[in-house]
């Protein structure tokens, strides 16, 4: 955001007034006003009465998009729909709330780019090796939500959760942004882990390709990060193992065998099923409600994070879900005022800020 | 938590004391409040947050949206040298207290920093929580006893943010009694 003072003589002159006018209904100097279009920014008892004299808004006088601290691509849906433009614009709110936090971070770390032209099959399956090895997931283990997030960590990806706006909490699990040239990926609490891995993938995937110089969906981009996440979650040995487990199985027994499998290494049913359908097994496989009844065996991130609303184990666990996160709004303690420590957590009604934050302060200690 | 002290505090006028709907919801539904305050489940219904007419409301939307702005632009905070960050609550009690006129009672010093240091002219100040009993004793609103007391050592036990010291001396002048937090 910045300041754009020219606007201050441009519109004086629309309403047909003078500099000279403007100022003495500000009870302010003709250099006090000169400053203002120079680029100092009015103190905001005179913005107030300035934008009542120019019949105009205060955003009216500053440039959101010149300097891009804030981007939020459009992105699509959980139902592969794309971003309605509300929901753009409830997720650019959102990341707002930390443009502050992050104008006052540490600069960001290298973070590995990748820059792929042809968006194929073969790169995606090279990209999701390279995703798998920075994770140091073993081999032929799918993802589960740690790893998801171990990931986001080793990637020098902020990974920060939130309950989303009635708005869009349930058309998105989680969204990418950049902010003051950090790279954040913003997590719905309310989200089953279930849900969450593949979603985090993509998310991920979105964040280290950064190559889109507009901020326009592009349904191409979108496959591909979908075709990574595919592949990084279910590896081939893996696929090939829980295909052979149900060769040969009528239908039901396929589904039993395939929530067994997905119970035990907890992800979706969902998710391995579309793996199988990409190499041509079982393409008419349908799983009902199968899906919906395995993840009530699973939380969601809130459930986890706040569970007991015990302020220790809130701390333990952010620190191992989100170590950046949390490190660097411990660096803003104790400065920070508990609302906006709160809001920063998206602490809600679950859980006392105050507790949260003298037991971030003692872990500091 | 002054509520306890003086539950008519937002329903009765003489005790000059408004608050927002965020406060107020927050007062009603978070954790803070239900396991810290147990207290404050049977007063929900003295917490009444403010009602102000349309062309007040549009003011404190235009002071609203003027605050938003200068915090997204980066205003630098000339006590510490740091960022202002408040929260949307904080910022909704600025603009609420900047148009109507009041006096802000935050333990958040970032916030009436923000107020004094941009608004200068319409700010009328802050005053802690102690201030306001002794103006609710001066007044002859509450007369201060033993329950009171305790309730009041409960700040101490609960952390409240520190009591300036002046207020303090005051407090025990008109009360005989010690405040017994910091």
């Amino acid at each position: 955001m910045s300041w754009n003072g020219s606007k201050i003589k441009s519109r004086t002159k629309e309403l047909g007034l003078t500099l000279l006018k403007v100022a003495e209904k500000l009870e302010v100097t003709r250099q006090t006003v000169n400053k203002w279009i120079g680029g100092q920014v009015p103190r905001g008892q005179h913005l107030v009465s300035l934008c009542r004299i120019l019949d105009t808004k205060p955003d009216y006088f500053f440039s959101p998009v010149a300097d891009s601290l804030i981007s939020v691509p459009q992105h699509r849906t959980v139902r592969k729909k794309r971003e309605t433009l509300e929901m753009k614009n409830a997720s650019y709110e959102l990341a707002e709330q930390y443009l502050n936090l992050f104008r006052q971070a540490p600069s960001p770390i290298m973070i590995p780019v990748v820059r792929i032209k042809e968006r194929n099959n073969e790169n995606a399956q090279k990209l999701a090796e390279q995703l798998r090895f920075i994770a140091k997931i073993p081999q032929g283990k799918p993802f589960d939500f740690k790893f998801a997030f171990k990931l986001l960590y080793e990637l020098g990806i902020y990974a920060i959760f939130r309950s989303f706006p009635d708005s869009f909490k349930k058309n998105i699990y989680a969204f990418y942004s950049k902010i003051c040239d950090q790279r954040v990926v913003f997590i719905n609490s309310d989200t089953n882990i279930l849900d969450l891995i593949f979603q985090l993938l993509h998310e991920t995937v979105h964040a280290i390709r950064d190559e889109q110089t507009t901020l326009v969906y592009d349904e191409e981009e979108e496959n591909f990060c979908d075709l990574v996440a595919n592949y990084t979650q279910f590896p081939g040995e893996y696929v090939t193992n829980v295909s052979l487990c149900i060769d040969g199985c009528g239908p039901g027994m396929i589904i039993n065998k395939l929530k067994d499998v997905s119970s035990k290494n907890a992800h979706s049913i969902f998710g391995i099923c579309a793996r199988l359908k990409a190499i041509g097994k079982y393409p008419n496989i349908s799983i009902g409600g199968a899906d919906t009844n395995l993840k009530r065996g699973f939380h969601t991130i809130e459930e986890i994070l706040f569970e007991n609303n015990d302020p220790r184990q809130y701390i333990k666990m952010l620190k191992e879900l989100s170590p950046l996160f949390i490190n660097l709004i411990s660096k803003q303690l104790p400065d920070c005022s508990e609302k906006k420590f709160a809001e920063w957590l998206g602490l809600g009604t679950s859980i006392d800020a105050k507790a949260v934050m003298e037991e971030l302060q003692r872990a500091k200690e | 938590m002054l509520l306890r002290i003086a539950p008519e505090m937002f329903i009765d006028e003489r005790f000059e004391c408004v608050t927002v709907k965020e406060v107020h919801d927050e007062i009603v539904q978070t954790t803070k409040f239900k396991s810290k305050y147990p207290w404050t489940r049977d007063l929900k219904n003295k917490i009444k947050p403010l009602s102000v007419p349309q062309s007040k409301k549009d003011e404190i939307e235009h002071y609203f949206s003027t605050i938003s702005a200068l915090i997204n632009y980066g205003i630098i905070n000339k006590t510490t040298g740091r960022l202002f960050d408040l929260s949307f609550p904080d910022r909704k009690i600025a603009a609420n207290t900047l148009v109507l006129g009041c006096k802000i009672s935050s333990g958040d010093k970032d916030l009436v920093t923000f107020c004094r240091q941009e608004f200068p002219k319409e700010f009328n100040g802050a005053v802690s929580p102690l201030g306001i009993i002794i103006h609710w004793i001066e007044q002859g609103l509450i007369i201060w006893d033993d329950t009171k007391q305790k309730y009041l050592s409960d700040w101490s036990e609960n952390r409240e943010h520190p009591q300036p010291d002046k207020v303090k001396a005051t407090f025990k002048k008109l009360t005989g009694r010690k405040y017994e937090g910091s």
